[in-house]
């Protein structure tokens, strides 16, 4: 097992690294053992905390785990940054590994880290290429040609989008810590502006949402001016050209996938949120803004980002169905109304706490191995199935009823509890089907138990459905 | 819209029926959707007021002639795309709509009437009490570029009343709680609208006492029962 003292604190002293794995062979060696040695770790304390947080998720946390949890981070702190000091030759090696840190306990853990491991994770724009800045040693690690997206005063106040950017970037008083200045605020709200509008500017198809300022914020907050263009851009290729499609119906095809997920890990909130007819729409906010515009805590997006920016596209509704999934019993206690559930749906994510967050991003990608982007659609249809079979029971929301009709929705109505009404609803074929099933059952059961070879003894079909209607 | 049909359960509630009433709150994005509701839901200007992302909803009761009516708001994203693709779920059954503009903001007043057409095309009833609010009136009258001479004419041709006021002033307060106030007034005394049977703070209240009175034990006991064939729907 690694020992803590096995490392100096790299944060502060980088240069000690790089001395302590001068030659290159030993590098190899030392970085090899030393995968190993974290993987084995990692494993073995991933599966022994998960455990831990499982069992005492919602209990506080003590003093001890803190501790535990603080050893654990500066651990990997300081194992990602030998990663990154790694010579150039391991870029994909570094990517890969950095890849996989991205998405294990905790992410990056601190922005100094955070900002060194994006710059690996996320690929610069061929037109754009971010380059490694061998020259001086500072944290600075990339540069690119600036003049790519230069663009006119003039050009940028003339976009059409430019007045609902700064509208939108000029609310963004509450994602700036207050560590921030007035002033030094004002020039990052200047500079989002600038980054969105250009960026916009050298991709005319592309249209600004509302919440797309607040991931540009995000990535202007870790990456700084100096690079935050070329990945946004990058990742907006990647990640987000859906959400700035013309319309917004392609985002709310894929927020349709969000009810087909949960359904598949707890029926029972699926049936609920569907029977309230709140929709999916409380969770836009969550998708389109990567959960940012919905936590109070900087710290917690930014552990969210790690894993987003090293994942495929649809995480973050993977995230949303382990979020619903894992608060599941508050909104189960919640009236099965659209007006009660809507306020505490999109407001659930931030009553999450942060070891609880770690326990969502493991259950989701866990869902995601198992449930793959390419399988959601026939998830869907099956789900819109169901949602028939829901709507037709009388106590549902049903479009063309007023929807004041609600006082079966007042209590948890769990799957399973059907009323006689609501039997008698229940198509006629489901009913003869199991009465014929279970009439055949009862027949093969009768011949079992008698087992003797008169065949006058033998029950067939006719003979039930003569003591059903009393005739021969 | 039709009047309820009160479900057997509701009978037996010993509580009022308290009538709710839905209201939307849509126009241009940045004319104080979210500070009105606000100040009208809690007596307060919002300081760190963000960019609304989807809906908001804010519920607020009122009182009109002795009777408690809870008005339930839904403050909508202004962005155009939001409006095209998204609102259209909030409209389905809501009893009033508030439209709002900003007094130093042309465009967003000369927004209204593509507000209105898309309100009009999916909200059924023609006869729902409709306001229009021109916000931001605390600032300097040069900076005031909507008339209201402009905006009365406006409202008067789609035929419902103007507020000019703002939910950032203080000693605006009573005006903007007018403007709700007109609105569940109206309701109250347009034809008989749908009632809610419970209110969501004593709902879990008439459950319980719904499970003491054994005709829901009965529900459960079957719900075993019924459960396989509930799953071969």
């Amino acid at each position: 097992m690694m020992r803590i003292d096995d490392f100096k604190p790299l944060e502060n002293d980088e240069n000690s690294v790089s001395k302590s794995i001068m030659d290159p062979f030993d590098v190899e060696m030392n970085f090899n053992m030393l995968i190993n040695n974290f993987d084995n770790d990692d494993d073995k304390n991933n599966s022994s905390k998960l455990e831990n947080i499982d069992n005492n998720l919602l209990s506080q946390e003590t003093n001890d785990d803190k501790d535990k949890y603080s050893n654990e981070k500066s651990v990997k702190v300081e194992y990602i940054q030998t990663i990154i000091n790694e010579p150039k030759k391991n870029h994909s090696k570094k990517k890969q590994l950095l890849k996989k840190y991205a998405r294990t306990r905790f992410g990056f853990i601190n922005d100094l880290i955070r900002k060194q491991a994006w710059l690996y994770l996320m690929d610069s724009p061929d037109y754009c290429k971010l380059k490694l800045n061998t020259e001086n040693n500072s944290q600075q690690y990339f540069t690119y040609d600036g003049t790519y997206y230069s663009a006119e005063r003039k050009e940028i106040e003339m976009h059409r989008d430019y007045v609902q950017v700064r509208k939108d970037v000029e609310r963004t008083l509450k994602r700036f810590l207050p560590n921030y200045s007035q002033n030094e605020r004002l020039e990052l709200q200047e500079i989002l502006i600038d980054v969105i509008i250009k960026l916009l500017l050298k991709h005319d198809k592309l249209n600004y949402y509302q919440g797309y300022h607040d991931i540009c914020l995000t990535f202007l907050l870790v990456l700084g001016e100096e690079n935050c263009l070329p990945l946004i851009d990058t990742i907006t290729d990647t990640h987000l050209t859906v959400f700035m499609e013309p319309t917004m119906d392609q985002t709310i095809e894929l927020l349709y996938y969000l009810m087909p997920l949960v359904n598949a890990i707890n029926s029972e909130v699926a049936e609920h949120i569907q029977r309230s007819n709140v929709g999916v729409m409380f969770a836009v906010g969550w998708i389109i803004t990567w959960f940012t515009h919905v936590l109070d805590k900087l710290e917690t997006v930014f552990r969210l980002y790690d894993l987003f920016v090293a994942s495929h596209k649809l995480m973050p509704i993977y995230v949303a169905a382990e979020i619903i999934n894992l608060k599941s019993d508050r909104i189960l206690e919640t009236e099965c109304e659209m007006t009660c559930l809507h306020p505490l749906l999109t407001r659930l994510p931030s009553t999450l706490k942060d070891e609880e967050f770690e326990l969502v991003i493991e259950r989701a990608l866990t869902l995601f191995d198992k449930i793959h982007p390419d399988t959601l659609g026939l998830l869907n249809d099956n789900w819109k199935k169901r949602c028939e079979s829901i709507k037709s029971q009388p106590w549902l929301y049903d479009a063309s009823n007023d929807d004041e009709n609600k006082s079966y929705s007042t209590l948890r109505q769990r799957s399973a509890a059907l009323t006689d009404e609501q039997v008698q609803n229940i198509p006629h074929f489901v009913l003869w089907s199991f009465t014929l099933s279970a009439g055949i059952a009862a027949i093969y059961i009768w011949n079992q138990t008698q087992r003797s070879n008169d065949l006058t003894q033998i029950l067939d079909l006719g003979d039930l459905f003569s003591l059903l209607y009393g005739t021969r | 819209m039709t009047d309820s049909i009160a479900q057997p359960e509701s009978s037996n509630d010993q509580e009022k029926p308290k009538r709710i009433f839905k209201i939307i709150v849509i126009g241009n994005s940045n004319v104080g959707k979210t500070c009105l509701t606000y100040r009208f839901c809690t007596g307060k200007f919002p300081e760190k007021s963000e960019a609304t992302i989807g809906v908001d909803f804010r519920e607020k009761a009122v009182e009109i002639d002795d009777e408690i009516f809870k008005l339930q708001i839904w403050d909508t994203a202004g962005q155009e795309r939001f409006r095209r693709s998204m609102i259209n779920h909030y409209y389905r059954n809501v009893h009033a709509i508030i439209y709002v503009y900003d007094v130093t903001n042309l465009a967003t007043f000369e927004s209204l009437p593509l507000w209105i057409n898309e309100c009009d095309k999916h909200v059924i009833d023609p006869e729902i009490p409709r306001v229009l609010v021109g916000n931001k009136c605390d600032v300097d009258d040069e900076y005031i570029v909507v008339q209201t001479s402009t905006a009365q004419r406006f409202a008067d041709t789609n035929n419902m009343p103007l507020f000019e006021t703002s939910a950032k002033a203080d000693n605006q307060q009573d005006h903007v709680n007018s403007i709700f106030l007109l609105l569940a007034h109206k309701l109250k005394y347009s034809k008989p609208l749908m009632t809610q049977p419970k209110l969501y703070s004593q709902s879990l209240i008439s459950i319980d006492r719904t499970n003491n009175n054994g005709q829901t034990n009965t529900i459960n006991s079957n719900s075993t029962e019924n459960a396989a064939g509930y799953c071969m729907c």
